[in-house]
């Protein structure tokens, strides 16, 4: 299969602002939406019950082996 | 994913690497299997001296939550101190002693430094030892190819830090928390790299996706554990192995006949992503079928978009309606697509929905051994064949089959029946996939993404989008999932078995 024609990449330029972007989203727009409240609240609620709302499969959620225990 | 045995030896320069002298399949089977057997091995090495007295104390703890759950008076913090206890107990029947040496990123809010623990306890050796045991595993699948594994490893060095940063930025507590998961960050990053700078020609050895992905696949045939299918008797059966098919082949036939999608594999794995359970299912799907990598990528992208709404606003209609919790969670699990996310709007609702979202969440989870099995038939024997041409013949269709699913139906065999010999045997597969399943498995889905990115420019995924017909499709078979799933729900739990799950 011959290569695919691929678009010119953005250059270096391209990845310090894509870099800048993501280091300004998740070192200070995330955190800021972390603080709020019932943001706060809803984490702490999925860390209390073993909820990790990350997992891919039920096997990834720390709470399915007691949940496991409750529903046998 | 592609019908190409060895895709990306094509993108390379003059000078690339010749085709594999073993096929990729069966290095993934050979692999995945390799490292499932050597950490049974450890867990059983492991096995504590004392283990009868062990599995007694879980016995007692398990009466004791069986008693508190018949008097019903108990507080659901009561509830769930002794199913933690429980489960404690359980988990000590088994320790697997390769815990401490494999580890992902944790957590973190403000400082990303803080994804170098876990609870409390560095990652860093777990993180290193993820490392070498994919340099160890991979590399030896390089060589067997007949591969450069000089070329190989200083790639996948470089590979693995993109694949770190993937889990860092999935690790930021607000990402997480609404169910963004790392396969979108890795994709991310490939994509940033590829689209700036280009991929750098020394890389490139280590872009691999269908390896990772296949080699991971063997491992998740190991959590597709078939006797916990009747976890929640036969109403949870009902609502995740009926009513999800049904939706699956409608919302297909309903993509190819009246939406009329190009792409069948792109029909597919969408369709599936959206009745089954998101990612794992569109990864399982898409080797299954050999859809393209820009198909699978739009597919996960639109479920985790599509997830977040969900599991916001499902929960809100739930409570805004008053509607009952058992019911709640059965709907919850059998519509949302992300595991995760459904655990978390399952807990927003109440601790009920929550066990029974999980739970049929679970029994869906397991319905992707059958399904990527299914695909791959059906593609095999129906898509994948000369148009006008006669019938593949059984040697063709072996021949075509993707035998990774092989692997992956095996290791799914062979740990559901470890997990059926009782507590020591449930207690065992889990220890086992807690290191392959969790970690291992998810590094190599990590690797596998960020190479799409690696090898995807920002044109080609838009183009999958024209149209809007995926999209479309998404919505409506998501509208029928919903509807279908709580008229199941309700059925189910309410007027067939109203007692299940109380």
């Amino acid at each position: 299969m011959p290569p695919v024609d691929r678009p010119r990449p953005g250059g270096p330029a391209a990845l310090v602002l894509a870099v800048a972007v993501l280091a300004t989203t998740w070192l200070v727009v995330l955190p800021w939406i972390g603080s709020f409240g019932p943001v706060q609240t809803y984490v702490h609620r999925n860390e209390a019950a073993g909820v990790n709302p990350g997992a891919m499969y039920y096997t990834e959620i720390d709470a399915i082996g007691a949940i496991g225990e409750r529903m046998e | 994913m592609t019908a190409d045995p060895d895709p990306h030896v094509a993108d390379l320069p003059a000078g690339a690497e010749p085709p594999p002298r073993v096929p990729e399949d069966w290095l993934a089977v050979l692999l995945g299997g390799l490292v499932l057997l050597a950490t049974l091995a450890v867990v059983y090495a492991g096995r504590p001296a004392d283990l009868d007295r062990r599995v007694a104390e879980h016995t007692q703890a398990k009466s004791t939550l069986k008693e508190l759950q018949k008097f019903g008076a108990a507080s659901k913090d009561e509830l769930k101190a002794a199913s933690d206890e429980a489960d404690k107990r359980k988990k000590a029947i088994a320790p697997n002693p390769a815990a401490a040496y494999l580890a992902t990123p944790g957590t973190w809010d403000a400082n990303p430094a803080d994804s170098l623990e876990k609870k409390g306890k560095s990652v860093l050796t777990g993180i290193a030892g993820a490392f070498v045991v994919s340099l160890v595993i991979f590399s030896l699948g390089v060589w067997l190819m007949g591969h450069s594994v000089g070329r190989f490893a200083p790639a996948f060095v470089g590979l693995f830090l993109l694949a770190w940063l993937a889990y860092v930025l999935a690790g930021q507590k607000v990402i997480e928390h609404y169910g963004l998961e790392y396969v979108l960050w890795a994709l991310v990053v490939g994509l940033l790299t590829s689209n700036t700078v280009g991929t750098p020609e020394w890389l490139r050895p280590a872009v691999r996706t269908e390896f990772y992905i296949k080699t991971g696949l063997v491992l998740l045939g190991a959590e597709v554990l078939f006797s916990r299918l009747l976890s929640l008797g036969v109403p949870g059966v009902f609502v995740s192995w009926i009513t999800t098919p049904i939706v699956l082949i409608t919302t297909y036939l309903f993509g190819q006949y009246v939406l009329r999608l190009p792409s069948r594999s792109l029909n597919l794995v969408i369709s599936a992503d959206m009745s089954v359970c998101g990612v794992s299912a569109a990864i399982a799907t898409g080797a299954a079928c050999r859809a393209k990598r820009e198909e699978v990528s739009l597919a996960i992208a639109l479920s985790l978009v599509f997830t977040v709404a969900m599991m916001v606003i499902m929960p809100a209609v739930i409570r805004a309606v008053g509607m009952d919790e058992v019911v709640a969670g059965a709907w919850l699990g059998g519509t949302i697509d992300s595991t995760g996310a459904v655990a978390a709007a399952g807990e927003l609702v109440g601790p009920k929905a929550l066990d029974v979202a999980a739970t049929v969440k679970m029994i869906q989870n397991i319905l992707i051994g059958a399904v990527a099995f299914c695909v791959a038939v059906y593609w095999v024997t129906h898509v994948d064949r000369t148009a006008g041409g006669p019938r593949p013949s059984v040697a063709e269709i072996w021949r075509r089959f993707p035998k990774f699913v092989l692997g992956f139906v095996a290791a799914s065999a062979a740990f559901s029946a470890l997990y059926a010999t009782g507590t020591a045997g449930e207690a065992t597969a889990a220890a086992v996939t807690d290191v392959t399943g969790k970690v291992l498995r998810g590094w190599f889905f990590c690797l596998a993404f960020v190479s799409i990115g690696l090898e995807s420019d920002f044109r080609s995924l838009s183009k999958q989008l024209a149209g809007g017909k995926p999209l479309i499709l998404y919505v409506c078979g998501q509208t029928l999932n919903l509807c279908l799933s709580l008229l199941m729900a309700w059925l189910m739990f309410k007027v067939v078995f109203p007692n299940a799950a109380r």
